[in-house]
């Protein structure tokens, strides 16, 4: 990587830790089952950032969604009972799902334009995949490039995990056995990585691949944060997989955080 | 139709290549698209290198052979793609489904060596290891990677593909509980005959279906079907396809991973559980498993693998079609046996017959379910009875609407429908709506020379019958046979029944784990006006096919090619070979006359 080359050009040498913290699921995970998993997986680091975390700056807000909540449809997981037993009202779609408070969930928050050419160490530290209930946990994650991607089978059920980058090689491969994981790196930015499951065609996930770790996806409460950011302009992007993508450009000075919050509302 | 069929004829004349008319022709003739190819060995190392000169001679060739299907752009939008299925890949993916590289990894040039030359079996992808020079082979190679420049420039991984381990009883019969406990039958189905849970909804990476292989069907591996060639296909994975790779599952197996049992007992009996819970016993816990050394988990890994190959292997029981045209019906004493699983039939040797898509005329249909169907008769001194059989994952015994989609209107047929390429899920033509369906047709007298009528539904002036055996009467009690008799004068209208009192084929069929077996039988001669069955005289006989689950009805349908039945004079010799000798005439005439037309081309 040419990174390892420009390391010794950084001043300012932080543990990411706190980077990646800020720009992970955090306090409210997206979906149950990345939660205890995704802070684990991502504490653990020895890489260095190219940020000097004194004058870093924080951009973060809401994802609000406008009109009626469409219904999502029902799937039909009668051929797995074992799934199809943890969802009591009955599987549906998660292409839409707004939140109590108005909010949309599952949406991609990323830094677009306005780093340059800088340049950030990849994660050693795997980012989860799981698959429960005959469903992708998180429904939508963001990675690195070249970082670690750890795929789980929590299910007694078979899958096979079969994304379709653009970019990256794609793979397919199978976990027949319960507990199985499998770590597998995308190594080239690409909005959005599609991953399914050709055994059970209702399962969708959608992986982000970035070449920095400027990302957010909105949970139940709809928030997201950009965290550690350097002082500058930049353009935001929110994405969504049914209402597609909307961006922002806004300013942040040294230290400071700023609220830009996005609207979707469904095309009538 | 008539258009393509001149474009492809002349094409393969341009080519002066004759072996490439039996693939080319296959839609247009109905003849079946099985250019079965024997796996060569190779010379690997005589590759020559990449140089602007080879790649433009790699260009060249490409041009002359390979971009009517595979297209000017290597997209695999040639013009004869839409007629094809599978379509011919599109190389600017640069993602291939015979590979000794890693999941996701490009070929080595040796892999598209070794396909180029011995073609993709039940398929279109002619094989050109008797066409094309080495030379000229590795040239289309380097020209083909131009495609998608930059996906070639890292060196692929090789698979992890470990030493032969011999077949035995034992290491068969451990591939049998690894195909359960691999869930290879959530797709390929319990048997193995492509009827899974999830067999349905399969899509290639070009949004296209793809049923699972029917693994008791070897001479359709794309791949080929010695248990090397299984080895390799499922540790490397189909890439593009949903066929996973499964050397990491192969190495995980482990006790904890296999509490929960539920999924196998939809598909898995009491008893066969029971076995799969003993050899559970055997894998080690997950803590014993992390403790093992790298080479003890890749032997273990290839072990397994192994095992499972030489049983995806013993799942291939019946041979390919091979050439044969002729059913001989047997000869025997008393009752015809009218169930399929009468010893009798043993008897017989089944004639296997190759289907394909109607492409003729619209709506064509590219997708079938039946592409290969098992025939035998035997006959006593009365009747005769032909058992056929034939692969279909679903059992459809509803039909709305009428047998034809529009019967009555005997002079037009829906020319405007557009063709339905297959984008859709077989699911989301909903089942049950539609029958399943086997005709089986005869001319109406046994021609005589080559005046066969055409083999699609005769035509004017020489008609066929049809013996149209329905699912949905077969299961309808009231009915005294499942089977009813049309004449056909053409496929420009639909066939018409036979009256009531000339109804006199009779016939039942049952459908179990994948596969329908249906009998159908007549006296050997009737006072009708249609085929009276004479010892010693090759009567044609032809076959169609219908899956209703898969949206079959109508012209969307799978049809075969005039095969012969003959039932044996005992004694007389003389008169088989005389008859034989107008066969093999009528055969000759007509290569004769495909012979002429190419003449007139060049
Ligand atoms: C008659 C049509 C036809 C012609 C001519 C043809 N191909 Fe193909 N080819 C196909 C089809 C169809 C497939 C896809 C088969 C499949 O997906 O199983 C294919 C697949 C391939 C593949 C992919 C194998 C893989 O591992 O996925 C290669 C490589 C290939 N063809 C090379 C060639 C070359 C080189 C030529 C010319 C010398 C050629 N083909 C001519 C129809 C054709
Ligand atoms: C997700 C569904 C799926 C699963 C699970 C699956 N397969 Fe397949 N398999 C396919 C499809 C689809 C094809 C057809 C590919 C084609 O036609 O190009 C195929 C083809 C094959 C073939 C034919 C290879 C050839 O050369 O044409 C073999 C052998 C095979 N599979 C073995 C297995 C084994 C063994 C397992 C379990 C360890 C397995 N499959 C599990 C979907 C699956």
């Amino acid at each position: 990587m040419k990174l390892q080359k420009n390391i010794p050009l950084v001043l300012f040498v932080f543990a990411v830790n706190s980077l990646v913290m800020g720009c992970g699921g955090k306090e409210e995970p997206s979906t149950q089952g990345a939660e205890s998993e995704g802070k684990k997986e991502t504490t653990t680091s020895e890489a260095t950032s190219p940020v000097d975390m004194a004058t870093a700056a924080t951009i973060n807000g809401k994802v609000l969604f406008e009109g009626t909540t469409p219904k999502m449809k029902k799937i039909d997981m009668a051929a797995e009972v074992t799934c199809q037993q943890m969802y009591p009202e009955g599987p549906r779609t998660e292409n839409v799902l707004v939140n109590e408070n108005g909010t949309l969930r599952n949406v991609f928050v990323y830094v677009k334009e306005g780093l340059g050419d800088m340049e950030f160490p990849t994660p050693k530290e795997s980012v989860l995949l799981d698959q429960k209930g005959c469903r992708y946990y998180p429904h939508v994650i963001g990675i690195q490039a070249g970082q670690p991607l750890k795929i789980r089978n929590s299910d007694p059920v078979a899958h096979n995990i079969h994304p379709k980058p653009k970019n990256s090689k794609s793979f397919n491969i199978s976990q027949p056995v319960q507990g199985m994981e499998t770590t597998k790196k995308f190594s080239k930015p690409e909005i959005m990585v599609p991953v399914s499951c050709d055994i059970h065609s209702w399962m969708s996930a959608y992986v982000a691949v970035l070449d920095h770790p400027y990302h957010s996806t909105t949970g139940t409460e709809g928030t997201f944060e950009l965290k550690s950011l350097p002082p500058g302009e930049y353009v935001i992007e929110a994405w969504h997989e049914e209402y597609g993508s909307q961006t922002q450009t806004i300013q942040v000075g040294e230290g400071e955080t700023k609220e830009i919050n996005f609207t979707f509302k469904p095309e009538t | 139709m008539k258009k393509i069929f001149l474009l492809l004829v002349g094409l393969a004349f341009k080519q002066r290549r004759s072996s490439i008319l039996c693939v080319l022709l296959a839609p247009a003739a109905g003849a079946g698209v099985l250019c079965v190819s024997a796996v060569n060995s190779l010379a690997q190392d005589a590759k020559i290198p990449e140089t602007p000169e080879n790649i433009e001679a790699g260009r060249k060739i490409y041009q002359e052979s390979c971009i009517f299907c595979h297209g000017e752009k290597g997209k695999g939008e040639g013009h004869i793609a839409d007629y094809l299925w599978p379509r011919p890949r599109d190389f600017t993916a640069a993602t291939f489904k015979l590979r000794t590289t890693a999941s996701g990894e490009v070929p080595f040039d040796s892999d598209l060596f070794q396909t180029i030359t011995n073609g993709i079996p039940g398929t279109a992808m002619p094989e050109w290891g008797s066409l094309l020079s080495e030379k000229e082979r590795w040239q289309v190679i380097h020209y083909i990677k131009t495609f998608a420049q930059g996906d070639y420039d890292e060196p692929p991984a090789k698979a992890n593909l470990g030493k032969k381990i011999g077949a035995s009883k034992e290491i068969i019969n451990e591939g049998k509980i690894l195909y359960a406990l691999m869930k290879c039958w959530q797709c390929h189905g319990k048997e193995g005959r492509g009827d899974g849970p999830s067999a349905y909804d399969l899509k290639d990476e070009w949004g296209f279906i793809i049923p699972p292989a029917d693994l008791t069907q070897g001479w359709k591996y794309r791949g080929g079907s010695r248990v090397e060639d299984i080895y390799t296909r499922f540790s490397t994975g189909m890439s593009g396809t949903p066929m996973p790779d499964f050397t990491d599952a192969a190495i995980f197996l482990n006790r904890e991973g296999y509490q929960n049992l539920t999924p196998f007992e939809p598909v898995y009996t009491e008893e066969e559980l029971q076995e799969i819970k003993t050899y559970i016993e055997t894998l080690p816990t997950l803590e014993e498993l992390g403790g093992f050394s790298e080479e003890k988990k890749a032997e273990l890994s290839n072990r397994r693998r192994w095992a499972l190959a030489h049983y995806i292997r013993s799942l291939i029981t019946v041979e390919g079609p091979n050439g044969d045209v002729v059913i001989k019906s047997e000869e025997v004493e008393g009752d015809l046996p009218m169930d399929p699983d009468n010893p009798l039939w043993e008897k017989a040797k089944p004639l296997i017959v190759p289907l394909t898509g109607q492409v003729i005329t619209k709506p064509r249909w590219q997708i079938p379910t039946v592409q290969t169907i098992f025939v035998r008769a035997l006959h006593n001194d009365q009747e005769i009875a032909f058992l056929v059989e034939w692969s279909d994952p679903s059992q459809d015994t509803l039909h709305e609407g009428s047998d034809w989609p529009s019967v009555g209107q005997t002079s037009t047929v829906d020319t405007e429908t557009e063709d339905t390429y297959p984008l859709l899920s077989r699911r989301e033509n909903p089942a049950g709506s539609r029958r399943d369906a086997l005709s089986i047709q005869f001319p109406t007298k046994i021609p005589v020379g080559p005046q066969k009528p055409y083999f699609f539904w005769g035509e004017k002036g020489n008609p066929v019958n049809l013996w149209h055996w329905k699912s949905d009467w077969q299961v309808d009690l009231e009915r005294e046979t499942p089977i009813e008799k049309f004449l056909a004068k053409g496929f420009r209208q639909w066939p018409e029944p036979e009256p009531p009192e000339s109804q006199n084929v009779e016939g039942s069929g049952i459908w179990r784990k994948g596969q329908w077996r249906v009998i159908l039988k007549r006296s050997l001669t009737t006072e009708e006006k249609e085929i009276q069955f004479e010892k010693g005289a090759f009567i044609p006989i032809a076959f169609q096919a219908w899956d209703g689950s898969n949206g079959e009805v109508g012209y969307r349908m799978s049809l075969s090619s005039w095969v012969y039945l003959l039932l044996p004079k005992a004694k007389s010799l003389r008169v088989y070979f005389n008859t034989l000798l107008g066969v093999i005439l009528a055969v000759g005439f007509e290569s004769w006359l495909v012979r002429r037309v190419r003449r007139k081309k060049n």
